[in-house]
């Protein structure tokens, strides 16, 4: 625990005789910086990129498996009319705590994942910008999202639904503390999204390899450059929305407060100003992935790559106009829905496009139907579905009877399971290789795709017709009397999206299965799908330094421009392949750079986010504990601050300051 | 369109409706007045639309997957795009939007007009509840004085009626299917919605603004009479109370009801035994201020929220499933004590909070400074229980 | 091994924790064992830092060698802290016999002055090599100075905007708003526009608006804020047995009240008194006007008054209502009257009521009227 770093040039201790001169003496052992490279301490403290991307990933997964479980649960008590599996109480607390967990906890920091790992590869960096505060990103992610599920045993957990309607959220209406874990805990996954948001950014606009201008950038990391900036602007929106609401519950404030002359609609505006860009948050990550994937097995470049890039960017521009669209049936008043509604269809026009430039990407290509591309075809179509009925309640109108009903929870599934989490699959299968240095199983992948297809397509599907045939959200009972007549009445319908719902479990326990089956496959090839961007010039998985030489970019696609050249004559084309992947790889080893700096692992970002998870309890119980988190938090910001970026060569064990290379320097290259 | 295609095409579309449940209460597409058909013309226009856009869309993409799949051909040139081509195929979908937005904007101005409706009627939610009344006015054919009912609305038929809403405590939605869209109800704002129905039935709804624990139990419905019935159900509603013949059972109910329910209920007319009008302060009791008023009880045919019948399986159906020409007049009968669902009703009143759940448990009511939410278990004796029903049978 | 300075931090943490455990045990409430128990970890905190620092980078318990050490033999440098500590102190003693704000920014003072001359004469003596020590100093200061500098720089700038506004018109703040939000937006493109700039001309531009910012907040706020008048309805004037409802003089109110209410767009009804001294009322939709008017009960009600008579109103209404049923209900009755402040002729106010009771529980029922203006009287029915 270097608190202090040391003289830099020790001064010298003069021999017998001479002057006795102050030198500093060794650190204590025990409190030594983190310099480990294995076991659990390498993982806990570390700064590296890639290993906060994988525990990213792993621990949304697992987020993803436990907000599965609440979706089958939910689905059980409504496959029969009258359900009893679960009290109302319990019914709430579930359909509240599976869209919290499923939108926070599983795709946004699954989506962080893949940026954390692949946006310094695809720009050819190093590492991200600030290394520590990614740390911090991941743990108070990590505290925040076991804090909010911890309610489950505290009480009982949030009731008020995702959307936390204020006055429903105030105390005498949800009594227990459910509410406030769900506040604290959000407001702590919001410093992770706010930090990493402003790291990434700094990130993909500084720290770009040679040559690799804006428009050169990889497509993956365009889409969550355009992401970071909806979080940078969306974040702050939420925070004063859920400070708002925990001021009112904690400390007698009223800002949502009818008979003190408040309006209840402020909530509303707040958090669908927020919660609008957190759709697009949500799905544009994968709309980067699968143009990613689309290409690679289509052997061309993605269609258009201007277009896909300035649609992105015009979906979060516009995606910060349209939030009203989520409130025509609040009583706005007929000019602003008439406004919103417009702009509402105005935001389908650059999602039209993507959807057509994947198409056309596909359009004369030479495809190879590995499971990521069938992932990546999955989204375009069943995204497609759901953008279309996102447009027939962009019509006011016809919100007016559609909201709140099934049929937008059958809209929205297809919108972030179709778009946001099909995508996110095709990166897992697409990347596997990259990160882990082994292929996962392409049989079971397809039993995993088919699956979760079908799986969806069950679930979701009928809840269109259970939807416009009047079945309302959010109910933990319904009953026979309103659900019609002949065989095909909403009963059998909700019976059917619940076997669905278990097929799509089914499909998500593959996945399981073939991680573990592909545990011991044999190295991956370094290569595997002759793919085009920045992060496969380089071994799989990547050193710690990532690129032994950071690379010079000439082209979009600067991989796969290294590999093929264009030997056609007289303007017609004819591309052939020169070197393989290895081939390109190898020859950048051979130019290794020298003094490669590497920041050292520390042990302050999850002190710090420590700490707040200590504040966060003190906020709830008591205020002794909100004291000790506030000491703790401000010992690390101290640590932090005064912690030299490297670690001192003292440090390392044994020391390794002989000559002039110490470790801190050239990672083993 | 090949003939298979055309064949395919048609087998599908017929799996879609076949695929529908028939007679639905809450079916969106299946309007009953002007509203909700003026938004089902619009789906009409927007639907097949989409549907023909997506067909499309997979269409090219299944095309697309059989066509360039890999048959060994050579890489495929590296292209980056078509500009014209891709702004062509941008301006197609804006086009096609623009055609969808001004039909739907002059609908959405239509759906708010207030100004040529003709009848008022208020709606007041509250947790997990809806009171409906009828102000003074000359509209719905003239209303001398105020009526008050709970979980169901009565309108006559053919009228433009204004549903002016709010809320007592959190927000609620009022949706009534087949008759128009919903619109959420707020505390301290007034929201308006218009209902008109063609043809005389009843006509179910839900509160679709999740609004707490029970919020699955939050129902109503609209019942809508010929203007005839419409007079009846008035004069209905405002009759002067009737006490039970004395030595009854029921005038032992009355006993029983002003000494276990009158806190909360208001029966009109009721006095207690000093003579003194019982006047119900729910305000005193329940957190949202407000209990159903019981004076007409059982010209109601659901209770609790619209969430339970009055009437049993048989007697339901002869008014619920009634032609348009006699369901106002079979409606207009209330509940018989042959009628009487005494099963659901006998539950509720032996321990409400049980069957649906409120918070009702004194215990835990510290953050209402001890206001129930809901009904209480009021722990009435089963010959309390018998009193009780048969003084409300002769509510109506 | 530990030096006298280490020895007295941690004596004094340990006995803050000592307190902390007596406070704790022998008093109510837990904010004093907080400040105990933080004090304590503060001071453990620097006692860390003393000893892992100091302590571990001289062998100071080898006198002859810190004697002899360079920093030892350099002389300090030049140093403002201590003349800042000394007028810390001036200014405290001066406060003690003038105001209460001035001896408070002498505790300030004096207490940062002191933090940054210990901070400054530690970090001269941690190494012999100046240029460390330098970052030493930044190191160990820069984490406390930089958060607090920026929250005290942030507070002046808006405290210094919020007396500008307060002490323009309520006209003229959103004029002055719109000018400045014009004026930053112009000078952003401006230095956005001409790069080469950039640096030197934001500096002096932030620079100079600060100044202003501070100059102006300064003037506005020796002057003092505009008037600023009651918008409430006048529940809380009842009590203290003011009939205001009942009078029609003068109460002052803030002509602009009812611009600040969300609910003009869902009011519940609008009432007007007309030139001829009547009441109507207009809701939404086709009920027009009448003698009643009715609302729901145990609901906030917002009611919009309109003044259209040429003489300065307001909107009365009384709820008199004998005592419920209930035994303790005598105590839940609010105010009798409720009323809206004073409306200009023209102005528009609203009033948002809650009944509890229906209105067929008090004798002659519940009425809207206009004290002073015998002809407007309304009846209120809440069924």
């Amino acid at each position: 625990m270097a608190i202090i770093e040391r003289p830099t040039e020790t001064p010298a201790r003069a021999g017998a005789g001479g002057l006795i001169v102050a030198t500093p003496s060794s650190s204590y052992g025990y409190l030594r910086r983190p310099v480990q490279t294995t076991g659990w301490k390498s993982w806990a403290f570390t700064v590296d990129h890639k290993k906060i991307g994988i525990m990213y990933g792993a621990v949304a997964m697992i987020f993803f498996f436990i907000g599965g479980f609440e979706a089958l649960l939910i689905r059980l008590q409504l496959a029969q009319p009258d359900g009893t599996i679960l009290s109302a109480d319990k019914y709430n607390q579930m359909f509240t705590m599976h869209a919290t967990t499923m939108v926070f906890l599983f795709v946004m920091p699954m989506a962080a994942a893949f940026a954390n790992y692949m946006m310094p590869l695809q720009i050819g960096a190093r590492d991200v910008a600030f290394p520590r505060l990614n740390a911090l990103s991941l743990w108070t992610f990590v505290f925040g999202g076991i804090f909010i599920n911890t309610s489950w045993i505290l009480g009982g957990a949030a009731d008020g639904g995702w959307f936390m309607y204020a006055p429903n959220s105030s105390v005498p209406f949800s009594p227990t503390h459910g509410v406030d874990f769900w506040v604290l805990g959000l407001l702590m996954t919001g410093i992770a999204s706010q930090v990493g948001a402003i790291n990434l950014i700094v990130t993909a606009l500084n720290m770009r390899a040679p040559g690799m201008t804006l428009m050169r950038m990889p497509i993956f990391t365009w889409m969550a450059l355009v992401v970071q900036f909806l979080l940078l602007f969306a974040i702050p929106i939420i925070t004063v929305a859920l400070f708002l609401l925990l001021f009112q519950r904690n400390f007698d404030a009223t800002f949502f407060s009818v008979a003190d002359g408040a309006d209840p609609l402020l909530w509303q505006h707040l958090f669908w100003l927020f919660g609008h860009p957190e759709v697009y948050i949500l799905v544009l990550p994968s709309f980067g992935i699968i143009s990613e994937v689309l290409p690679t097995f289509s052997r061309k470049p993605l269609f258009g790559y201007p277009f896909v890039v300035f649609s992105g960017a015009a979906i979060g521009l516009v995606g910060f106009g349209v939030w009203a669209h989520h409130m025509f049936a609040s009583g706005l008043g007929p000019i602003s829905v008439a406004v919103f509604s417009v702009a509402t269809m105005a935001i389908a026009v650059p999602t039209g496009v993507k959807i057509i430039n994947w198409t056309l990407t596909l359009w004369g290509g030479k495809l190879w139907f590995t499971t990521a591309m069938l992932f990546a075809i999955g989204l375009i179509v069943q995204f497609t579905i759901g953008g279309l009925s996102g447009v027939t309640h962009a019509v006011a109108p016809s919100d007016t009877q559609q909201t709140d009903t099934y049929y937008i929870v059958a809209h929205f599934h297809y919108v972030i399971f179709g778009g946001a989490v099909l995508g996110l699959f095709a990166g897992i299968y697409y990347w596997w290789p990259k990160v882990f240095g082994k292929m996962l199983n392409e049989k079971w992948g397809r039993w995993n795709f088919w699956l979760m297809i079908i799986g969806m397509n069950l679930t979701f599907g009928p809840m269109h017709i259970i939807g416009l045939q009047g079945q309302p959200r959010r109910m933990y009972r319904w009953t026979e009397n309103r659900a019609g007549e002949g065989f095909f009445n909403l009963g059998f319908w909700n019976l059917v999206s619940s076997v669905g719902a278990f097929v799509l479990g089914l499909g998500a326990l593959v996945f399981l299965v073939n991680i573990w089956i592909s545990r011991k496959n044999p190295p991956a090839p370094a290569d595997p799908w002759d793919a085009r961007s920045l992060e496969w010039l380089t071994t799989s998985p990547p050193k710690e330094h990532n690129f032994d030489r950071i690379p010079t970019v000439h082209t979009l696609d600067e991989f796969f421009h290294r590999k093929y050249e264009d030997v056609g004559e007289d303007g017609s084309h004819d591309f052939k392949q020169m070197k393989t992947g290895e081939q390109v790889i190898a020859e950048e080893e051979a130019h290794a750079d020298e003094h490669i700096h590497l920041p050292s692992p520390s042990y302050w970002p999850i002190i710090l986010a420590f700490g707040m998870l200590i504040i966060a309890y003190g906020v709830i119980y008591t205020p002794l504990l909100l004291a000790a988190g506030a000491a703790v938090v401000i010992l690390a910001l101290f640590g932090w601050a005064l912690e030299p970026p490297t670690a001192d060569d003292s440090e390392f064990d044994p020391p390794s300051s002989d000559g002039g290379q110490p470790s801190k320097e050239l990672a083993h290259v | 369109m090949s003939r298979r295609a055309r064949i395919g095409l048609v087998a599908a579309l017929g799996v879609l409706v076949a695929g529908c449940a028939q007679d639905a209460p809450q079916d969106t597409w299946d309007p009953a007045g002007p509203n909700a058909e003026m938004i089902n013309d619009l789906d009409w226009i927007v639907f097949p639309i989409a549907g023909v856009v997506g067909l499309l869309v997979v269409g090219v993409i299944a095309y697309a997957l059989f066509r360039f799949r890999d048959h060994g051909q050579a890489i495929p040139e590296q292209t980056h795009g078509k500009p014209a081509l891709e702004i062509t195929l941008t301006i197609i979908p804006a086009l096609i939007l623009i055609g969808i937005a001004i039909p739907s904007v002059s609908t959405l101005m239509a759906l708010n007009e207030t100004d040529d409706t003709e009848c008022v009627i208020n709606v007041t939610g509250q947790q997990w509840w809806w009171e409906v009344d009828y102000a003074q006015q000359d509209g719905c054919g003239g209303i001398a004085e105020p009526i008050i009912t709970s979980g169901q609305m009565v309108i006559p038929v053919g009228t433009p009626v204004l549903v002016r809403g709010t809320s007592r405590d959190v927000i609620h939605s009022w949706w009534i299917p087949r008759l128009n869209g919903k619109r959420d109800m707020v505390p301290g704002r007034v929201h308006t919605v218009r209902l008109e129905a063609d043809e005389p039935g009843i006509y179910a709804g839900q509160c679709t603004e999740f609004c707490g624990l029970s919020h699955a139990n939050m129902r109503m419905e609209v019942i809508a009479m010929m203007p005839d019935d419409f007079e009846a159900w008035k004069a209905q509603q405002l009759a002067p109370y009737q006490a039970p013949e004395a030595g009854t059972l029921a005038a032992t109910g009355e006993a029983t009801f002003v000494a276990q329910c009158s806190r909360c209920h208001q029966v009109n007319g009721l006095e207690d035994a000093d003579g003194q009008p019982v006047i119900a302060r729910p305000d005193l009791q329940v957190y949202s201020g407000a209990a159903p008023n019981l004076s007409y009880f059982m010209t109601r045919n659901t209770f609790a929220g619209a969430s339970w019948d009055l009437l049993t399986a048989e007697c339901r159906a002869d008014v619920w499933e009634a032609d348009a020409a006699v369901v106002g007049e079979r409606y207009l009968e209330g509940v018989s004590e042959k009628c009487l669902n005494s099963v659901d009703l006998r539950e509720w009143l032996r321990n409400a909070p049980a069957k649906k759940p409120m918070y009702a448990d004194a215990e835990k009511l510290d953050e209402t400074d001890g206001l129930v939410r809901g009904m209480p278990n009021l722990a009435l004796s089963e010959d309390q229980i018998d009193e009780l029903i048969a003084y409300l049978l002769e509510r109506k | 091994m530990l030096t006298t300075g280490s020895k007295f931090l941690i004596g004094a943490s340990i006995a803050a924790l000592i307190s902390a455990i007596a406070y704790g045990v022998t008093q109510d409430g837990v904010m004093g064992t907080v400040g105990l128990l933080s004090a304590a970890f503060a001071l453990a905190f620097l006692a860390g830092v003393n000893i892992f620092t100091r302590d571990s980078n001289i062998w100071a318990d080898e006198i002859s060698s810190v004697e002899s050490a360079p920093a030892g033999a350099r002389p300090p440098a030049d140093s403002i802290w201590p003349m800042a500590f000394a007028l810390g102190a001036v200014v405290l003693t001066v406060g003690l016999v003038t105001y209460q704000a001035v001896f408070m920014i002498g505790v300030v003072l004096l207490l940062a002055a002191g933090a940054e001359w210990t901070a400054e004469a530690w970090a001269e003596r941690a190494s012999a090599d100046a240029v460390y020590n330098a970052q030493v100093r930044s190191r160990i200061a820069n984490p406390l100075e930089f958060p607090l500098a920026a929250a005290i720089g942030i507070g002046i700038v808006v405290y210094a905007f919020s007396r500008i506004m307060l002490w323009l018109s309520k006209t003229n703040t959103v004029i002055a708003f719109s000018v400045l939000g014009v004026v930053i937006l112009t000078v952003a493109f401006f230095l956005a526009y001409r790069p080469g700039l950039k640096s030197r001309a934001a500096v002096g531009a932030i620079a100079v608006s600060v100044l202003a910012l501070v100059a102006g907040g300064a003037a506005a706020g020796l002057d003092g804020e505009r008037e600023i008048k009651e918008h409430e309805t006048t529940e809380g004037l009842q009590e203290e047995g003011e009939d205001i409802c009942a009078s029609p003089d003068a109460f002052e109110a803030d002509e602009k009240a009812s611009q600040s209410v969300s609910a003009s767009a869902g009011a519940a009804a609008t009432i007007t008194l007309d030139e001829a001294g009547e009441l109507t009322y207009e809701l939404v939709g086709p009920i027009g006007s009448g003698s009643s008017l009715t609302l729901p009960r145990s609901n906030p009600n917002n009611v919009i008054f309109i003044n259209d008579s040429d003489e300065e109103r307001r909107l009365s209404v009384d709820l008199s209502v004998p005592p419920a049923n209930g035994a303790d209900a005598a105590e839940d009755e609010g105010p009798l009257l409720k009323c809206t402040a004073l409306v200009e002729p023209g102005g528009r106010q609203n009033i948002t009521l809650v009944i509890g009771a229906p209105s067929l529980s008090a004798p002659d029922g519940y009425f809207f009227f206009v004290p002073g203006v015998e002809s407007a009287r309304m009846e209120l029915i809440v069924p």
